[in-house]
């Protein structure tokens, strides 16, 4: 499949876009927060370089349709902030996982909710997806908030599924299949 | 997830099965493990027909993150299966467990043996923590296999499972930890049971529809239905459509299958699979004929067509039926349809005349 790259998503708030070398700052002050790494497989203490890594791996991996992510930064259209990523990760022909973080001073504002309903529409209309999942561990309840509020529907809890940070826990899984989208 | 490099695959004893490492002259044995039941289900068999394609598939059984398995007879070494531990992962510690019986060996216990065996290796000298079986919803021979196996149910995945022919189904998602305690886990609810168009000998066999209420309530009404019936007939065209709804929600709790009967496009009857249970892989069977249409031996037909979609689609083992020792008419059905008289229940029917002995009959498959 052909995607056309530099991609952009939009709503009357949101600039999604491929994320760039000038995000660093942002999505490096983001993954500092206790929260995020308490959820999100970021590194800990994550530091510039960390930031610069991400970012700098982000084409190839956009490019790698069988075990690649296409990762957008989510931006304020006005003010060009970096507010939150979102991504969807390759599993299968035709499903994909969606990702998503928002930044300690981008949350309680439904910028995930929109972001994720741009990035499944997207998903559905350009890459032809017949399925997007979800995967949470159990009890990130602000993840599972966001899927539930574009349609996904809650399928099933997976025991000792989700490595993290020399864990397995326990996991959500949801899907959103084309047409569900809320 | 990190990828590990899985040793060639060691020769495992199992009950009754001996699982080796694929041998290059297992070939066309390879080819014989697939008829259409196994290209329906498996996406690595969709194209399985030539010795060809199995040299290509036995080519794609190695690397790294997979260890792959004959299953054989421990007595003959012929090849009775084939099963797997592949996207085998450290972090977690996990793999997904595949397998497939050949078509002659099938109802035999080998999947649940073939599946210990792997499961004991996975856990025992890869030190997994987590085996996972996902299937077709619509496999439900499959599910029975992981319910038995100690597999619990942890979710049901909408469209998660493309076919190379463009289907897309649902699947379940069933998953074994180190830690679970030995033996079978408590059966999940049922799947839906589908209700598949048959055709053969004159006759056809379709889903109920609300414009077959006066059918029903003709063939439920009839002098000879409610002689020899437990249940009151629907008193009215309403009673009938309400009839037809509580077929279909039977099908879709997994408890039943109800068809219409027809010959030469006309409603002549009907006929069902009852009780079905897929774990212990049996039914019982029940069938009724339209006054209008009796003497022709269309029950028998839609009858032996019902019990081969119990076996071949269903993978059932044992269907039975049971009928008053009076009702000679149905005893002719049964014996045409390849049921064997096996005894007689005393009083185990209430019909409106009392309590009546009945005979029970029942097809064995493969016998």
């Amino acid at each position: 499949m052909t995607v056309p790259t530099p991609l952009t998503l939009t709503d009357d708030r949101l600039l999604l876009r491929l994320p760039q070398d000038s995000d660093v700052p942002e999505i490096t002050a983001a993954c500092q927060d206790a929260t995020l790494a308490r959820w999100v497989p970021v590194p800990v203490p994550y530091d510039t370089g960390h930031g610069q890594g991400f970012v700098a791996s982000r084409a190839a991996a956009w490019a790698d349709e069988e075990h690649g992510e296409m990762t957008f930064a989510v931006t304020d259209a006005a003010s060009g902030r970096l507010l939150a990523m979102v991504g969807l990760k390759a599993v299968d022909p035709g499903m994909r996982e969606i990702g998503y973080w928002t930044a300690p001073w981008a949350r309680g504002q439904g910028v995930m909710t929109a972001a994720a309903r741009l990035t499944c529409r997207f998903g559905f209309d350009v890459l032809g997806l017949q399925r997007i999942e979800w995967w949470a561990a159990v009890g990130n309840d602000a993840s599972r908030r966001v899927a539930e509020k574009v349609g996904f529907t809650m399928e099933g809890t997976c025991r000792a599924r989700l490595p993290h940070r020399g864990e397995r826990l326990d996991g959500w899984v949801g899907g959103l299949v084309a047409g569900e989208l809320a | 997830m990190a990828t590990d490099a899985a040793p060639a695959a060691p020769d495992l004893r199992g009950d009754g099965v001996l699982l080796t490492a694929w041998r290059p002259d297992d070939l066309p044995a390879i080819v014989g493990l697939a008829d259409d039941v196994a290209r329906h289900w498996s996406r690595s068999f969709a194209h399985m027909h030539t010795v060809d394609d199995a040299a290509r598939w036995l080519a794609e059984r190695s690397g790294p993150g997979r260890v792959d398995w004959a299953v054989r007879d421990p007595a003959t070494g012929a090849l009775v299966g084939r099963t797997s531990l592949h996207r085998i992962t450290t972090e977690p510690a996990s793999a997904e467990l595949g397998y497939g019986v050949h078509p002659e060996h099938r109802r035999r216990g080998v999947a649940v043996a073939a599946v210990a065996t792997a499961v004991s290796y996975a856990f025992g000298d890869l030190g997994l923590l987590r085996v996972e079986l996902v299937h077709d919803v619509g496999n439900v021979g499959s599910c029975a296999v992981a319910t038995r196996s100690g597999f619990a149910l942890e979710g049901v995945e909408r469209q998660a499972l493309g076919y190379p022919d463009g289907r897309v189904a649902d699947q379940h998602r069933h998953a074994r930890l180190a830690t679970d305690p030995p033996g079978p886990v408590e059966p999940s609810a049922p799947p839906p049971l589908e209700v598949p168009e048959l055709s053969g000998a004159g006759v056809r066999l379709r889903a109920w529809t609300a414009d077959d209420a006066a059918a029903v309530l003709t063939g439920l009404s009839d002098h000879e239905a409610v002689r020899w019936s437990p249940m009151p007939p629907p008193p009215d065209l309403a009673a009938a459509r309400a009839w037809i709804a509580g077929r279909a929600a039977r099908a879709a709790s997994g408890r039943a299958v109800y068809w219409a009967v027809e010959a030469d496009g006309a409603v002549v009857g009907a006929v069902a699979l009852r009780e079905v249970n897929l774990l212990d892989r049996w039914a019982t069977a029940s069938y009724l004929t339209l006054p209008a249409a009796r003497g022709r031996g269309l029950a028998g037909r839609a009858l032996d067509l019902a019990t081969s979609y119990a076996v071949s689609g269903l993978g059932l083992h044992r269907v039975q039926l049971q009928h008053a020792v009076d009702n000679t008419a149905s005893c002719r059905v049964a014996e045409k349809a390849g049921f064997a008289l096996e005894g007689i229940q005393r009083g185990s029917c209430l019909l409106a005349t009392g309590y009546v002995d009945e005979h029970l009959h029942a097809r064995v498959a493969g016998a």
